[in-house]
């Protein structure tokens, strides 16, 4: 075995094939030899098709348990196959001089504590996965996103989205982070209804965690994601709305009600976004609203714990709206009690965007 | 020759379109937009649909390239991205003269 790397006996490919379909005992084998990898490029290209099929085989390879909470790369302008790039900032150290990997880590660190103070949950996967962000993706990269292990931050280009914006918005960084949470629990699959959701999920959350962090009750919030972040290209002061969506910007086109729902072919077509999942993701989006505002308080204490409930242990890849609707209307029924005024408001939300839960 | 590049997806699953056609490009841009399309193998890849699970607010690409009669367009998602296909991207998004236009999810014309 070469020093700087491991030599595969077994193709890395097959090694992953033994994972998908083996026994228990024939995944374990695999599992452990892809873990001795120190090609850390090598394991995660590996582990970016497993985290599809086998979520949990993928977080034991993504990074060796380290114990840290999270940890900030700088990738130099660099692409993919550079993340995450060069530490810049690990766990309790000293603030770094380039904003961006400071925010980034204050990002991961406040929706980290937002998961494990509200709902005991530790790390995107439930068992501390350690928060791995990269900063200066690419050039002017006007993105962020989730990969399936880490978080990875583009400067924006200063015409669709402003220069920093990214690391910036609170709620940006908590949308991508949901994800990966998503990823590890229901799996929403990323196109047409279940996509939607997907990206509704990650718009409430990515709203709670910037809510708990500015101690705002459901009527105090803006109920907007991506605010600030809006470049010259994009005229108006945020990207959605889940209190009004369709008015964030001047392009919004959300609707708020499934009489306006946007049906869209699932067919890869760039145009189509897999079938208008940030598009519809504006109608769950708006239940949630409705049923925080119905509720009162503050939106993560009851209206989060049935969504997250919800999430984590009620829905299933190919869920659809009528699926969360349900099962939000269930899970406030057996939290709070059959009949009471929070399930009443669940079920009324949902009534208002045009879906009558069971 | 003109190549359109069709951006979908992202944070915001906003669509930008960019064109380079040659006939409003410099002699030398001409050129390079030959050389780029080339390296980028167009002609050459399979036209199979992309059959890759979507991944949240990555990009979804569309590439066509208009040349003496032919017309070719292929789907990319942002992870597999070729490096000439990237490259290429790139440069139609800014080479002088060429054309830019954004639509939300979904097109601008309901």
């Amino acid at each position: 075995m070469a020093s700087d790397g491991v030599c595969f006996i077994v193709p890395p490919h097959v090694l992953v094939q033994m994972i998908e379909e083996g026994s228990p005992e024939v995944r374990t084998s695999a599992v452990n030899t892809l873990a001795i990898s120190e090609r850390v490029r090598e394991r995660r290209a590996v582990t970016r098709r497993l985290v599809q099929h086998e979520p949990q085989a993928a977080a034991a390879l993504l990074l060796p348990p380290t114990g840290e909470r999270r940890t900030v790369y700088d990738v130099h302008n660099g692409s993919q196959g550079d993340l995450p790039g060069t530490r810049a900032r690990g766990e309790g150290e000293p603030a770094a001089e380039d904003a961006a990997v400071n925010q980034a880590y204050d990002g991961a660190g406040a929706t980290f504590d937002f998961y494990q103070s509200v709902f005991d949950r530790n790390s995107v996967d439930g068992q501390g996965l350690e928060l791995v962000s990269s900063v200066h993706f690419e050039a002017s990269y006007d993105n962020a996103f989730w990969d399936g292990g880490q978080m990875v931050y583009g400067d924006g280009d200063d015409q669709m989205f402003k220069r920093g914006g990214f690391t910036e918005c609170l709620d940006v960084m908590a949308h991508e982070l949901t994800h990966g949470v998503t990823q590890f629990t229901a799996g929403l699959r990323y196109r047409v209804q279940s996509g939607a959701l997907n990206e509704s999920f990650s718009d409430i959350f990515g709203s709670l965690v910037k809510q708990r962090s500015l101690g705002q009750t459901a009527d105090q919030a803006d109920w907007l994601i991506g605010e600030g972040i809006m470049g010259p290209q994009l005229p108006g002061p945020a990207l959605r709305s889940l209190k009004a969506p369709g008015t964030a910007f001047q392009f919004d086109n959300q609707p708020a009600h499934m009489d306006h729902y946007i049906q869209l072919p699932d067919d890869g077509d760039p145009h189509h976004d897999h079938g208008g999942v940030h598009i519809n993701s504006g109608i769950p989006n708006h239940a949630f609203f409705l049923a925080a505002i119905a509720l009162g308080g503050n939106a993560w204490e009851k209206a989060g714990t049935i969504w997250y409930t919800t999430l984590t242990t009620r829905l299933n890849e190919n869920s659809d709206f009528q699926a969360a609707a349900d099962a939000t209307v269930d899970v406030s029924g057996k939290l709070y009690g059959a009949g009471g005024t929070e399930e009443q408001a669940i079920r009324a939300a949902w009534e208002q965007v045009g879906i009558t839960p069971a | 020759m003109r190549v359109s590049v069709v951006r979908g997806g992202g944070f915001g699953g906003l669509i930008r379109t960019t064109t380079a056609d040659a006939k409003r490009l410099s002699p030398d841009d001409r050129q390079k937009l030959a050389v780029l399309v080339r390296r980028a193998g167009l002609f050459d890849a399979p036209t199979a649909p992309n059959s890759e699970e979507p991944e949240p607010d990555r990009f979804t690409y569309a590439v066509t390239v208009e040349h003496e009669g032919k017309r070719r367009k292929i789907g990319f998602s942002e992870r597999s991205l070729p490096e000439g296909v990237r490259n290429l991207i790139s440069w139609v998004a800014t080479v002088d003269g060429h054309e830019e236009s954004i639509e939300p999810p979904g097109g601008a014309k309901r």
